[in-house]
């Protein structure tokens, strides 16, 4: 069915939402035409602005016009596409020319808080950090803490399996919620859950079948969307303990995390950067986040390869190092196996930032115990670096990074796997990108059974199409290299368009279980179409 | 693959299930899946029969296949404590051949001893898991499952974020799509170990404790409360970890509560888990069970209904209990044979069921839905 024409389109739409959130002009299209897939700002850099541009955006105000808006998709068959605050960088919000996106940024009322249990209900609109300011304000928290928080929401969270920086603690968000409330692409409003929240009747919760949470959880709006969201909150800790830890290299750090999250001990954060991220971190304030990490990386690449080249070669570069220009980039970026190399035979340590959280004298004991036991495996640095991270942890810049302006690219890819797994991941993905591009990464969410890699990797191009082309030859040679080391393609990034032909990798034989979903809660077809599962592993092209 | 004609009755009668036509005894999961693919049925499986529920199996006659044989230790990661097993293992079994290999799953909650993997894997539960409260589901890392296609496999790694977790087709769904082959568990290095018994005068004391506990960030590794009527209360808090760390837990909440607590340590704690496991509840084949009701309670309600509960109540078991919710077994006295709690008790639960329960199970339209698409054949007896 062709969608309607966009004057129809515009009334039908209004006579759900009202006129004033129908957005249709040109500039509200090209604002929603990208999200934080560095791939969209490559595009937007080389001027190609029609690829994602949806016909519509609609900012339904309750549930009730959502389930409108569905079911004006389904009569007319037009595909919508569910969006939160457009953090996302795999691509997971973008549609087409054809598409209507679902913004849902007035859904952002806190329904309740209860401290009896525990819990909170709220809209999937709110951005992260109104909602913890709200919980704090209250003495409670959700322990949800991704760099994104002031650009984020809820529903993303839960829509891509989101994890924060202190996820060791309080676990991923898929850890913390209880229901969710889910207009269906069926057209039906349900709750995934009990939920002494919810108004609804028990008995209109289902007592057989699938535990709806778990799979509509990091669906990413390709089966229903998330309306509203049952979580489990904590008390605000009131003791705060964070060091700095120095190790002679990667596997050493790594053995001393295995061990101390194997004894059981519950570290808020744990962040161990690899040898060139530990310059990095070293350098810049904080070690926290992709944009700021980039922004880092474009100032102070020329300062580390100082550091670290012969004199009389530092000498020569000195020169054509002191402005971040476009041929600068290129010399560097553009001979990646060389800068990699270098980055191997470096003289540095890795840097591992650990931090307890809680109450007195619980967790005081609980991070003595993890502090001896890694003074044993590394250096002890003391505070100041786990206090710098602290301080810093949020200063997230959010200019797109001027090295993109410059025909570069920074991305990050976060994938997990097992600790016997562990270096044969790190090492085969590093070895995968080098010829690609410079590559470094930082472990920043371990569990008693393994961790998550978080690369960050920068590339250049002579023009558009050249970094196109070597940004999407660095994601297919990595992800093909995280497939061959048997680990996971994302760990809480979500997989959008940027991984859906990965899919299948990390649910080998899944994808008649997905269908049999999609069948189930979208017959139609009608909800963001092309994402999380891609049409054939591996092989298909971007849009 | 042995095929037996003539079952033990017993085993049936003794779990109020219906009698199958035959039963299916595969050696491994190698066979539980020809047996899962070859054509015939309708069949069901079943584990220890503990948890499966009559009106799940419907009332068409059916084979069974009988997976307590899949018992393998398939692999042990021991860099990354984790266990591949096969799903018809009981969990007692598992945790001695387990502790026979210097690993332990000390820090789950309690389970029956006589329940096969499996079967906790794929019982419906009435609520989502979460973080830190000792559930299978959570310490479940991958799983191999087989429906009438191809098998599904959750790959081992922590906590993936690449789409929705498929797992959850199998999980709860009590067979009703396929049948879960294999499971990978975290395990644990057998640790410190200390078990609180708290001997509290009402239950809001009990109550305080557990919601101190864990606002103080500990995390008990299971924690069970028994009262009411004949039983005199006692509440039960295990803790594992480093000595120093379990020990500071155990003086923390000592101090912070004037309620006579004993403390045991060691082996003690592993003889009463093995106890509390053998004698769990949660089992069709008890004698009480008939007069048994599950229900699940969020914290902010679970008081109040224990002060709505009806005189008939004879005692109260809450097996697992964290600061959002509680599992409580409710037990009737003798002759009592009510099947469901009073509307002012069960209108405040989470979820609320019978422990043998022979009513009609409302499966929602997607859960039928999902068992056209799934099991267009209706191969497996069990689901709408």
């Amino acid at each position: 069915m062709k969608p309607p024409e966009s004057k129809t389109l515009r009334r039908e739409l209004a006579s759900i939402v009202g006129d004033d959130f129908v957005l249709t002009s040109l500039p509200d299209r090209l604002a929603y035409n990208a999200d934080c897939w560095p791939r969209g700002i490559i595009l937007s850099r080389g001027r190609q602005l029609h690829r994602h541009q949806p016909a519509a955006i609609v900012q339904p105000r309750n549930e009730h016009e959502v389930l409108g808006v569905v079911q004006w998709a389904r009569r007319t068959g037009t595909p919508i596409v569910p969006y939160g605050a457009g953090s996302g960088v795999c691509g997971g919000t973008l549609a087409d020319g054809d598409g209507v996106v679902v913004d849902l940024k007035r859904l952002k009322a806190i329904v309740d808080t209860n401290a009896e249990d525990m819990t909170m209900r709220v809209e999937s609109g709110i951005i992260g950090m109104n909602m913890e300011v709200e919980l704090q304000r209250r003495g409670l928290t959700l322990g949800h803490f991704p760099s994104s928080l002031y650009c984020s929401s809820v529903g993303g969270y839960l829509a891509g399996r989101s994890a924060g920086q202190y996820s060791s603690r309080y676990g991923k968000i898929e850890d913390m919620v209880a229901s969710m409330r889910v207009v269906t692409g069926a057209g039906e409003a349900i709750e995934t859950g009990p939920a002494a929240h919810a108004s609804r009747p028990r008995h209109l919760v289902a007592d057989s079948g699938p535990d709806l949470t778990q799979l509509f959880v990091g669906s990413e709006g390709t089966l229903g969307i998330i309306t509203e969201s049952t979580l489990r909150i904590s008390k605000l800790p009131t003791t705060r303990l964070y060091r700095g830890f120095q190790f002679r290299d990667i596997p050493a750090a790594l053995e001393a995390i295995r061990e101390m999250m194997q004894l059981g001990l519950r570290p808020a954060v744990v962040r161990l950067y690899d040898e060139f991220d530990s310059l990095l971190a070293r350098r810049k304030s904080g070690g926290g986040s992709q944009s700021l990490r980039a922004k880092a990386l474009t100032a102070k690449l020329g300062e580390v390869a100082m550091d670290v080249l012969p004199v009389p070669v530092a000498s020569e570069l000195k020169g054509r190092l002191s402005g971040v220009s476009k041929a600068v980039l290129g010399r560097i970026l553009g001979q990646p196996l060389t800068l990699n190399a270098l980055i191997d035979v470096l003289p540095a340590d890795c840097l591992l930032v650990v931090g307890f959280e809680g109450e007195s004298p619980i967790v005081d004991n609980e991070a003595d115990i993890a502090f001896d036991l890694l003074g044993r495996h590394g250096i002890d640095l003391g505070r100041e670096p786990g206090e710098h991270w602290l301080q810093h942890r949020m200063d997230v810049s959010y200019k797109q990074s001027p090295m993109f302006d410059a025909g570069a690219f920074v991305d990050t890819m976060e994938v997990s796997t097992t600790w016997s797994n562990l270096t044969r991941l790190y090492e085969g993905v590093r070895r995968a990108l080098a010829p690609h591009v410079l590559v470094m990464a930082h472990f920043s969410h371990v569990y008693p059974e393994g961790s998550s890699i978080y690369f960050t990797f920068a590339g250049f191009g002579a023009d558009t199409d050249e970094t196109l082309r070597r940004y999407e030859a660095t994601w297919r040679t990595g992800l093909d290299a995280v497939r061959k080391a048997g680990a996971s393609v994302a760990h809480h990034h979500g997989v959008g368009i940027s991984k859906a032909g990965f899919t299948a990798h990390d649910h080998p034989g899944g994808r008649p279980l997905f269908q049999a979903l999609k069948q189930t809660f979208d017959p139609d077809g009608i909800l963001n179409p092309g994402k999380v599962w891609g049409d054939a592993e591996g092989t298909e092209t971007w849009p | 693959m042995k095929r037996k004609t003539k079952v033990a009755r017993a085993f049936y009668d003794k779990r109020t299930l219906p009698q199958p036509h035959a039963e299916l005894w595969p050696d491994d999961a190698a066979q539980l899946r020809e047996a899962m693919h070859d054509v015939g049925g309708p069949r069901a499986l079943l584990g220890d029969g503990q948890h499966v529920r009559t009106p799940i199996l419907g009332d068409r006659g059916f084979e069974v296949i009988r997976t307590e044989h899949c018992r393998r230790i398939i692999s042990v990661d021991r860099e990354s404590k984790l266990v591949r097993v096969e799903a018809g293992i009981r969990w007692g079994d598992l945790q001695t051949e387990l502790a026979e290999r210097g690993l332990s799953l000390e820090r789950y909650r309690l389970y029956p001893a006589s329940a096969t993997l499996g079967g906790l894997f794929g019982r419906f539960n009435g609520i989502h898991r979460e973080l830190w409260d000792g559930d299978l589901r959570t310490g479940c890392v991958a799983m191999t499952a087989c429906g009438s296609g191809a098998d599904y496999r959750y790959l081992a790694a922590p906590r993936k974020a690449s789409g929705p977790d498929l797992r959850w087709l199998y999980i709860g769904t009590e067979g009703a799509y396929g049948a879960i082959l294999d499971a990978t568990i975290v395990a644990w290095s057998p640790s410190g170990a200390r078990l609180l018994t708290w001997r509290p005068e009402r239950f809001g004391q009990a109550a305080a404790i557990v919601n101190d506990a864990w606002d103080l960030g500990l995390r008990p590794s299971w924690t069970t409360w028994t009262g009411y009527k004949t039983a005199p209360d006692e509440l039960l808090m295990a803790f594992h970890g480093p000595d120093r760390l379990v020990d500071v837990a155990v003086n923390t909440l000592r101090t912070r509560h004037d309620v006579p607590c004993e403390v045991l340590g060691g082996a003690e704690v592993a003889t009463r888990r093995a106890e509390l496991e053998a004698a769990h509840p949660d089992r069709r084949s008890l004698a009480t069970a008939n007069r048994t009701v599950h229900a699940i309670f969020s914290t902010r309600d679970l008081a109040a209904a224990m002060d709505s509960l009806p005189a008939s109540v004879e005692s109260v078991h809450i097996g697992t209990w964290t600061r959002h919710h509680a599992h409580a077994f409710v037990r009737y006295a003798r002759g009592k044979t009510l099947s469901e709690l009073p509307t002012r008790v069960s209108s405040r639960a989470l979820d609320v069921r019978p422990i043998v329960d022979d009513e009609a199970v409302h499966w929602p339209h997607s859960a039928q839905t999902l068992k056209t698409l799934l099991d267009p054949d209706r191969r497996l007896a069990a689901g709408p």
